[in-house]
């Protein structure tokens, strides 16, 4: 698992966590949500269960009695849909209320472990998840927000990577590239990983999720973490930017990066150089 | 022999000129560069040291500074960047009205294997500018160069000239066979390291495969990142246009390590690569972007498939 800008003491963050077995992501939880109980941080669980039954699987996975502790939630109680998909928009304020209300009544910050499977069945309801992890990312991310938002890959398959990819850090095993907001900037985004010919349909389904939710300014992408990138995925940024009526400056400090782009003289990506 | 830099317009022209000593050279050369600055022309000069610094220092004053003066050992080290890199690219930015070109893509110091893509390159220029108001003059050292050399020069060329001679026809004018007959198999080394690539997911663990290799004799983390660029670019071609599987060897061979990829399909777009980057994303430029960064890109084509082979020179890690 890498995490680029997420907080790497694991007190705040945003993690897009994938798994095979519900049992799995269950202990996963319990563990992640233990660590917010000894950060002194507001907890919860959301899951497509019960609310009595989940709790008792939280303790059973390893929280024991603390499990008492968890504010355990139900798809419906958790998100707020609007056509059948979830809100994006309200749903980042309710984040975002919800963290100041724990600060308020005491606590550390939030921390919530939310098995997102039941929200992303569809095609649509991808997409509308696919604004709030972008969203939200930026929104929480000068928050004492710790968000851990599960993937079920044995029932999502491939779709579940264009969700992960969008978190600053994912795991248990690794995504092939991340694009998640930068929050130094306001039209900014952050590009880490690997880019090549096998993720390339990948990196095209976020850029088209993730482009219209950014103004039109000149989008900055710092891609100082992107270890690999083929000729043909820039010149796919170049082309989808052209499309948009969008401009891209791209942050690397790889050579290799500064002369792709200049070789290939696009004319919506140019390079800056950093420091 | 004169050309005359406004001559023949509407129609490419591409001579090679076999000069004897410098004087000769200078002899053809200054008056074409100079009447066409004179005329207005866009005109390139794409020549090695010490020709491109003799020619400079006798053009007239200011006729150095409106040429796009080049040393070809540096632009054109690698012959199969020269057509699209280089004079195609110059070409692309004067797409309407005459060009005027002097490439010298052939000297002494060219090696064997950078010869056969010498040849290649001049057979191929013919195809990629027809129907361009374009002339390009080749010189050609008579004295130095081998006269095997010379003659391929008359067989790429359907005009010559020499001096104190009319241009005329080149009657061995035969440019696809001089393409085909330097279309040569290039065999592996019993050295080399390999690596089977199934599909595009395979790229990631080619990549570090090659990474893990060049480190280990010691090479510079930048020329391995070129490596890893080349190994990238070859690979995704030959799994997204080849037939099946694709295998990547690699081997070193003094300061260089020369990477082969190899499919079972048959390129028949000879121009792969070399053409021009214009606003044009369908045909793709890995290629292109391999001929940009390797210092030799040969390629072997035929219908038992594909090999491309890039030489890199690597640094050591300090």
């Amino acid at each position: 698992m890498r995490a680029y800008r997420a907080d790497r003491s694991g007190e705040f963050g945003h993690i897009g966590w994938e798994y095979r077995d519900p049992g799995e992501f269950l202990l996963r939880a319990a563990e992640y949500v233990a660590d917010g109980l000894n950060l002194d941080q507001r907890v919860g669980y959301v899951g497509a269960d019960d609310p009595a039954t989940m709790r008792a699987a939280l303790a059973a996975a390893g929280l024991g009695t603390d499990a008492r502790e968890v504010h355990v939630k139900t798809v419906p109680e958790h998100f707020l849909f609007q056509g059948g998909v979830v809100d994006a928009e309200r749903m980042t304020e309710r984040y975002a209320a919800a963290a100041v209300a724990a600060v308020a009544d005491g606590y550390s910050g939030l921390r919530i472990a939310i098995d997102v499977t039941p929200v992303v069945r569809t095609p649509a309801q991808r997409d509308a998840q696919a604004a709030l992890e972008f969203l939200g990312d930026r929104r929480i991310s000068t928050l004492p927000v710790a968000v851990m938002c599960g993937y079920n890959v044995a029932e999502l398959g491939d779709a579940a990577a264009g969700l992960l990819c969008l978190h600053p850090a994912a795991g248990p095993s690794s995504v092939p590239f991340q694009l998640y907001a930068q929050p130094a900037g306001r039209n900014a985004i952050a590009l880490a990983g690997t880019l090549d010919a096998a993720s390339e349909p990948l990196f095209l389904t976020t850029l088209q999720r993730v482009l219209p939710l950014l103004s039109h300014d000149t989008l900055e992408i710092d891609a100082r973490e992107l270890e690999f990138v083929g000729h043909r995925q820039l010149c796919l940024l170049d082309r989808y930017c052209a499309a948009h009526g969008r401009t891209a400056l791209l942050r690397s400090d790889r050579a290799v990066v500064h002369r792709l782009v200049n070789l290939l003289e696009f004319a919506n990506v140019r390079i800056e150089t950093t420091g | 022999m004169t050309v005359a830099a406004g001559a023949d317009r509407g129609s490419f022209r591409h001579i090679a000129l076999f000069y004897h000593s410098p004087q000769e050279y200078l002899d053809y050369l200054v008056p074409y560069v100079a009447d066409a600055v004179a005329a207005g022309l866009p005109i390139l000069v794409a020549v090695p040291e010490p020709n491109l610094s003799l020619l400079r220092n006798a053009l007239p004053a200011g006729a150095a500074e409106s040429a796009n003066l080049s040393d070809m050992t540096q632009v054109g080290r690698n012959p199969a960047h020269i057509l699209g890199g280089v004079l195609g690219a110059f070409a692309a930015r004067h797409p309407s009205g005459p060009v005027r070109m002097v490439a010298e893509p052939v000297w002494s110091g060219r090696s064997k294997l950078e010869y056969p893509a010498c040849v290649q390159h001049e057979a191929l220029v013919n195809e990629a500018f027809t129907a361009r108001d374009l002339a390009m003059l080749c010189p050609y050292d008579a004295t130095h160069l081998d006269s095997d050399i010379l003659v391929d020069a008359e067989i790429t060329h359907p005009s010559l000239g020499h001096c104190g001679h009319p241009e005329r026809i080149s009657p061995g004018f035969a440019p696809d066979a001089a393409w085909e007959r330097y279309n040569e198999p290039l065999p592996s080394s019993a050295t080399a390291a390999s690596y089977t690539l199934r599909r595009l997911t395979d790229l990631a663990g080619a990549r570090q495969f090659s990474a893990k290799y060049a480190r280990w004799f010691g090479f510079a983390a930048a020329d391995v990142a070129d490596l890893q660029l080349v190994v990238n670019e070859l690979a995704s071609n030959s799994l997204q246009h080849g037939r099946g599987p694709c295998t990547l060897l690699l081997w070193e061979a003094g300061d260089q390590l020369i990477c082969q990829v190899r499919d079972a399909g048959r390129l028949t777009d000879r121009l792969a690569g070399r053409r021009p980057l214009i606003s044009d994303y369908h045909h793709g430029c890995g290629l292109f972007v391999v001929n940009a960064t390797a210092d030799l890109v040969r390629i072997h084509t035929a219908a038992s498939g594909t090999t491309v082979q890039a030489h890199l020179r690597m640094r050591k890690s300090a």
